[in-house]
């Protein structure tokens, strides 16, 4: 009963906000300090537990988790009233409303007592864990069909938890087949952003090509007698064996699922301090304040200008965000999410829309999917640079040279614009239709750019033109059939057992290396930007599963790596080669990409919620303890 | 958790029709976007906000529109149920037998999902999108 006399306090104040439009509160650095201990119920202190706490009116909160004696300490924090949760997989969520008063300490103890249906708390990759591994459609191949709802089916317009926290008669998921194949089935890329899309992409979305060139030999004509293309075909492979699989393990039967849950996080994976901003709604960009912890909404409109809304709307249902883990998963089209994010020169924070951005030399915002938008930070204006007609718009990856030029990933390889002169020029990809998706520029001008559908890292050197690519080996360390090797590549969303699906990356401004996260396949890897030399490490256990999303290289060195198939942000030691996953308190978040911030002493990543309405800081405090 | 009783299938014929519903009728929602485009009402309760939620977690596929799906998966969408209680006032009976059971070829039945306290909050949310 708390846990609703709580949601109805957060609601009734979600309420009131948007009634009254009244600004929210800040966060201050100074204040009281909150602290406890948490014990389950035979009295027994629990370690890594999540205690989040959220000052009533705010849109802040601020997540620690407890030591091996089980309690916890907050930084300190602002005098008034707070929602305070603490919550653990396989126990029940329990709040408390303690009062904090503007120096001193408030002790506030927890005991938990147990969750019985925990499944419904948790990760995607503790889903992914629990899954049966060897029933008769795994062929005899541990995991098989783990790794085909994996790279077909928790590709992050949803996740594994959203798949499989349902459950339906054959009849119903064998509708949810047509559906998904259908949605998946046309080909991604040109780009298909809705009334947006270019004539001539429309022209070719239906072409049955196969990525890295050529046409399919086996013509495969959907109900409809259009080309099948590329990721249908692969879920037509696969659906018998999908839809016996789903019928059987979350069917109307029940299934003994053995459910294993991760071990909670100890020691430094237990240290960090996250601090959650509620996004608000609407905009072309939104500039966080994270000293005030207050957002600026800019609009651009569709002669051009830009208006300013400060204090913006937002709308808050505590049902939606995340903070109860036992509210289950979410799909990235549910919630009022954040792809993008950019730590801005300025101090401030930015949200741009769509996918892809950057800053250039004098920290101003770039980004757009069909042509460029700049956002000036000091003016406060946005200027576009429009593709020319008969141009393919392009997609994802977007970056900033030395010299202030404008690079993007399109269909066909990398734009180039030069902003001085509205020039756009397009670098063909050595592979075609290798789908092209993050793009990065290194500290020599050269843009790279993953080709998620045929494993490969493309480059065009800025200042020879000169384009070349880099080839990613194949998984072969996971069990698959004969017949599994030989299914043809997708392009974005589906993918055989076998494809890698290097999806995001980032050069480090400051080193020879440019880093790739293979989304599919669970590795991270580094290119050098001269020899092209390749180093691959691969995520460790649970985490190989996660779905690397972005890298990005702090001032020390240091990589911090975003994974949207588990609530963890990943740091990776190019020294030590190890790799330390810190958990972040909102479930299903679907962080994708990343950014840090290298004032602090102590680099600081951001992550953008695409599911939780949130964007996330997160801070190190190894020296607390 | 406890899961709810399946309804008597008295009701399909009733749900059905409600499944139907034109699309129009959308444009008697809660709200109304520049253009005309209808927007869902917001929930002002504690179990219309968990209805929200089950329904954003279970029926926006097919009951939230777009361009992007009305160009893709057109023959899919089912209507966008924005003031669906204020066109045609369902019983609670009826919805829920429609969200337990679904359309054969067209909805996916819900009764092995949801507890019954989820599909309660989603009718209340229902009354008010």
């Amino acid at each position: 009963m708390a846990r609703f006399r709580y949601m109805a306090l957060l609601g009734a104040l979600a309420v009131a906000w948007l009634a009254a439009g009244l600004p929210v509160a800040s966060q201050a650095p100074q204040g009281g300090i909150l602290r406890g201990a948490i014990k389950a119920q035979d009295g027994k202190p629990l370690e890594g537990v999540a205690v989040s706490a959220r000052a009533n009116g705010s849109i802040i909160t601020t997540s620690v988790w407890t030591n091996q004696r089980g309690e916890y300490v907050f930084p300190a924090m602002p005098a008034g009233a707070y929602d305070v949760w603490a919550q653990a997989v396989g126990f029940t969520r329990t709040v408390a409303t303690p009062k904090l008063a503007g120096s001193g300490t408030v002790q506030q103890d927890f005991t938990l007592p147990p969750f019985a249906e925990m499944w419904r708390q948790f990760d995607d990759i503790e889903w992914y864990e629990s899954l049966p591994g060897n029933t008769p459609e795994d062929k005899g191949m541990e995991g098989r069909m783990k790794r085909v709802i994996h790279h077909n089916c928790s590709t992050q317009c949803h996740n594994t938890g959203y798949l499989m926290g349902k459950r339906y008669s054959r009849a119903d998921w064998e509708l949810v087949w047509e559906r998904m194949s259908r949605w998946s089935g046309f080909r991604a890329d040109p780009p298909y952003d809705g009334e947006d899309i270019t004539e001539k992409a429309r022209g070719a979305e239906y072409e049955d090509d196969i990525p890295g060139g050529g046409k399919f030999t086996d013509k495969m004509l959907d109900p409809e007698g259009k080309p099948m293309g590329a990721q249908r075909r692969i879920l037509q492979f696969y659906r018998e064996d999908l839809i016996d699989y789903l019928t059987r393990v979350r069917g109307p039967e029940d299934y003994p699922i053995q459910w294993k849950p991760l071990p909670r996080p100890t020691g430094e994976r237990a240290s960090h301090v996250v601090i959650e901003y509620h996004v608000p709604e609407g905009g072309t960009i939104r500039r966080l304040d994270p000293k005030t912890g207050t957002f600026t909404v800019f609009n651009l409109g569709r002669d051009g200008s830009t208006t300013k809304v400060e204090n913006p709307p937002f709308y808050l249902n505590p049902y939606r965000d995340g903070h109860d883990w036992a509210r289950g998963g979410r799909n990235q089209f549910q919630e009022l999410g954040q792809h993008d994010i950019r730590v801005g020169k300025d101090g401030y924070v930015y949200l741009p829309p769509g996918i892809g951005r950057d800053l250039d030399p004098q920290g101003n915002v770039w980004f757009s999917t069909n042509g460029a938008v700049k956002f000036d930070v000091k003016a406060e204006k946005f200027s576009v640079f429009p593709l020319p007609k008969g141009y393919e718009g392009m997609h994802n990856g977007k970056g900033i040279d030395s010299q202030g030029n404008y690079w993007a990933a399109t269909a066909a390889g990398a734009y180039k614009l030069d902003p001085a002169t509205g020039t756009w020029t397009l670098y063909p990809s050595v592979t075609p239709l290798g789908r092209p998706y993050g793009l990065t520029v290194d500290r020599e001008d050269k843009a790279w750019f993953a080709q998620i559908s045929v494993d490969k890292v493309g480059y065009v050197d800025g200042r020879t033109g000169d384009v070349g690519e880099v080839t990613l080996p194949p998984i072969t360390d996971e069990p698959m059939t004969e017949e599994d090797k030989k299914v043809n590549r997708g392009w974005t969303w589906n993918q055989p057992l076998y494809g890698r699906g290097p999806r995001r990356l980032q050069a480090d401004p400051r080193g020879d290396y440019v880093w790739v996260a293979s989304h599919f396949g669970g590795y991270l890897s580094k290119i050098h930007i001269r020899t092209k030399q390749l180093t691959d490490y691969k995520l460790p256990g649970a985490f190989r599963f996660g779905s690397p999303y972005e890298p990005v290289i702090d001032k020390t060195g240091m990589l911090w790596l975003a994974m949207s198939n588990t609530d963890h942000v990943a740091r990776f030691d190019p020294k030590t080669e190890r790799f330390t996953f810190y958990p972040l308190p909102t479930r299903s978040t679907n962080a994708r990409n990343i950014d840090v911030d290298n004032t602090p002493a102590v680099p600081e990543p951001w992550l953008p919620q695409q599911q939780g309405g949130k964007v996330a800081r997160v801070q190190l405090r190894p020296n607390l303890r | 958790m406890k899961r709810p009783a399946r309804p008597c299938s008295a009701f399909l014929a009733l749900t059905f029709s409600i499944l139907m519903l034109p699309i129009a009728l959308a444009a008697q929602g809660e709200g109304m976007a520049p253009g005309g485009t209808p927007t869902p009402g917001r929930p002002t309760t504690d179990q219309q906000m968990s209805g929200e939620a089950v329904f954003y977690q279970n029926c926006t596929f097919c009951h939230e529109h777009d361009a992007q799906k009305r160009r893709l998966v057109a023959q899919f969408l089912g209507p966008t149920l924005i003031g669906l209680y204020k066109a045609k006032n369902p019983s609670d009976d009826v919805a829920r037998a429609l969200i337990l059971n679904g359309i054969p070829k067209r909805m996916t039945g819900f009764r092995y999902t949801l507890i019954a306290k989820e599909v309660d909050d989603l009718i209340a949310y229902l009354k008010i999108r």
